[in-house]
């Protein structure tokens, strides 16, 4: 295999520019800090905690079921073991513990039916048939990269529990054809969408939705 | 003083505990992730071991698969990783005189370091350095190992560890009730949580963040004068 100097440039700026964010303040204020720094650096840390646990609970749906009550209830109490006991080792092991048993058993009902019903699936995209060689290279990129992928030779494919799809191209576009959960598919199907538009540099959708084709000479 | 390392390692050992389990397990979801876009051990190890910050790893791996361009990937990671700014802001005093381990508790301030290592409090003032280093550096390999775990695996482990992540939000709910419960003033603890929901409602959980921060300096500054005049006050 040949060495992928692309991803490589790819990796090396991502570690730059973050080696740069988090050396930036230290650069900038070597030689005195500021007395308005100094007053940051004393109560910034417990705001950015408070951050960081709306930051880590920004995917909870609370508006349907279970209503992020998994979530809540595990969180109520790590925060009474903590006040208990004053320990965090105890508070995060026991609090994610007994997230894990409630998402496993008490809110599990709920959300298993829904979860894992395959529903029937064909959509177009518009991308069409005579694109270049180069464009099927990024579009196969695209297609490894996402979740459930279990393509061979034989063509691209995608299976899992209750997922059984596949991939192919026809006078009509791309076709992505077979059986997902609706709740999986909302997501993985968003997610196909906006990395092929991310690969091939314009808006990938259905035609039928309005999205056009593009052509290469 | 060979007793007294061995006392600093226990201890760092001990304080990065709670991240050890999560760092595991989403460095192997990260690592398999990277196999299956075609991107094995070295790829793993390189990116877990050079960028080492979690979120940005994952979406990495959408960047480099997708063929994204070099500055798209530098904007992404502006905008994925600008609450490292922050950080770095809060711990400037804090890291001051801590000599050739400095560079290293920079690069290595992720999410989960920074909340084990922002009250402050070390064991013992003398050799803090090195037990902040060692929390740091625990830290990465947790996070390196898991990496390189999931690369070899690539595919999802034979038992399910649905649920694991909230390890991580336990982390930081366990901070910041321990900072609470530790007296001095809670308004800057209100400031933040509040103004990061406030924002969450307003922008939605992928653009929040970079509001939220300005909003939290924002109010922070406002209520300076009244923050130092209580601390005066008490001290």
């Amino acid at each position: 295999m040949n060495f992928d100097v692309h991803a490589a440039a790819l990796v090396l700026a991502m570690a730059f520019f973050t080696w740069l964010l988090r050396f930036l303040p230290f650069l900038v204020f070597r030689k005195n800090t500021p007395g308005y720094i100094v007053y940051l650096g004393k109560v910034l840390p417990s705001a950015i905690i408070g951050m960081l646990v709306v930051y880590c609970l920004k995917d909870v749906e609370f508006s349907a079921a279970p209503f992020g009550l998994p979530e809540l209830i595990a969180a109520v109490s790590v925060v009474v073991l903590q006040r208990w006991k004053r320990n965090s080792l105890i508070s995060i092991l026991v609090g994610t513990i007994f997230y894990m048993v409630l998402i496993r058993t008490v809110f599990c009902v709920c959300s298993l039916h829904e979860r894992r019903n395959p529903v029937e699936h064909d959509v177009n995209l518009n991308v069409h048939y005579t694109a270049p060689e180069e464009i099927w290279t990024r579009i196969g990129n695209v297609y490894r990269s996402m979740p459930y992928w279990s393509g061979t030779d034989a063509g691209p494919e995608w299976t899992g529990e209750g997922i059984d799809l596949w991939a192919s191209v026809e006078p009509g576009g791309i076709q992505i054809a077979g059986t997902m959960p609706d709740d999986v598919w909302e997501i993985w199907y968003r997610e196909l969408k906006e990395r092929l538009t991310e690969a091939l540099g314009y808006e990938i959708g259905e035609p039928e939705d309005g999205y056009d084709f593009q052509y290469w000479k | 003083m060979k007793n007294q390392s061995a006392f600093v390692l226990k201890q760092a050992f001990y304080k990065s505990l709670p991240v050890l389990a999560g760092y595991i397990i989403l460095g192997i979801g990260f690592g398999i992730l990277l196999r299956n876009a075609g991107y094995g051990l070295l790829w793993a190890f390189a990116m877990s071991s050079f960028i080492y910050a979690g979120s940005m790893q994952y979406v990495g791996v959408g960047l480099i698969a997708g063929g994204a361009s070099v500055v798209t990937a530098i904007l992404t990671t502006i905008m994925v990783n600008a609450r490292h700014l922050f950080y770095s802001i809060s711990m400037i005093e804090r890291y001051k005189d801590t000599g050739k381990y400095k560079p290293y508790l920079i690069f290595s301030l992720t999410d989960e370091t920074y909340s084990l290592l922002c009250d402050g409090k070390v064991p013992d003032e003398a050799s803090g350095s090195r037990y902040r280093f060692f929390v740091s550096f625990f830290n990465q390999c947790y996070w390196v190992t898991g990496s390189v775990i999931g690369s070899f695996l690539g595919s999802v482990l034979p038992f399910s560890t649905e649920g694991i992540e909230f390890s991580m939000t336990a982390l930081f709910i366990a901070s910041f009730t321990e900072q609470w419960l530790s007296g001095g003033n809670h308004i800057p603890a209100l400031t933040g949580f509040l103004c990061s929901l406030l924002c969450l409602v307003l922008f939605g959980p992928e653009q929040f963040l970079i509001p939220a921060m300005l909003l939290i300096t924002l109010v922070l500054t406002a209520v300076q004068s009244r923050i130092r005049m209580d601390r005066e006050g008490t001290e």
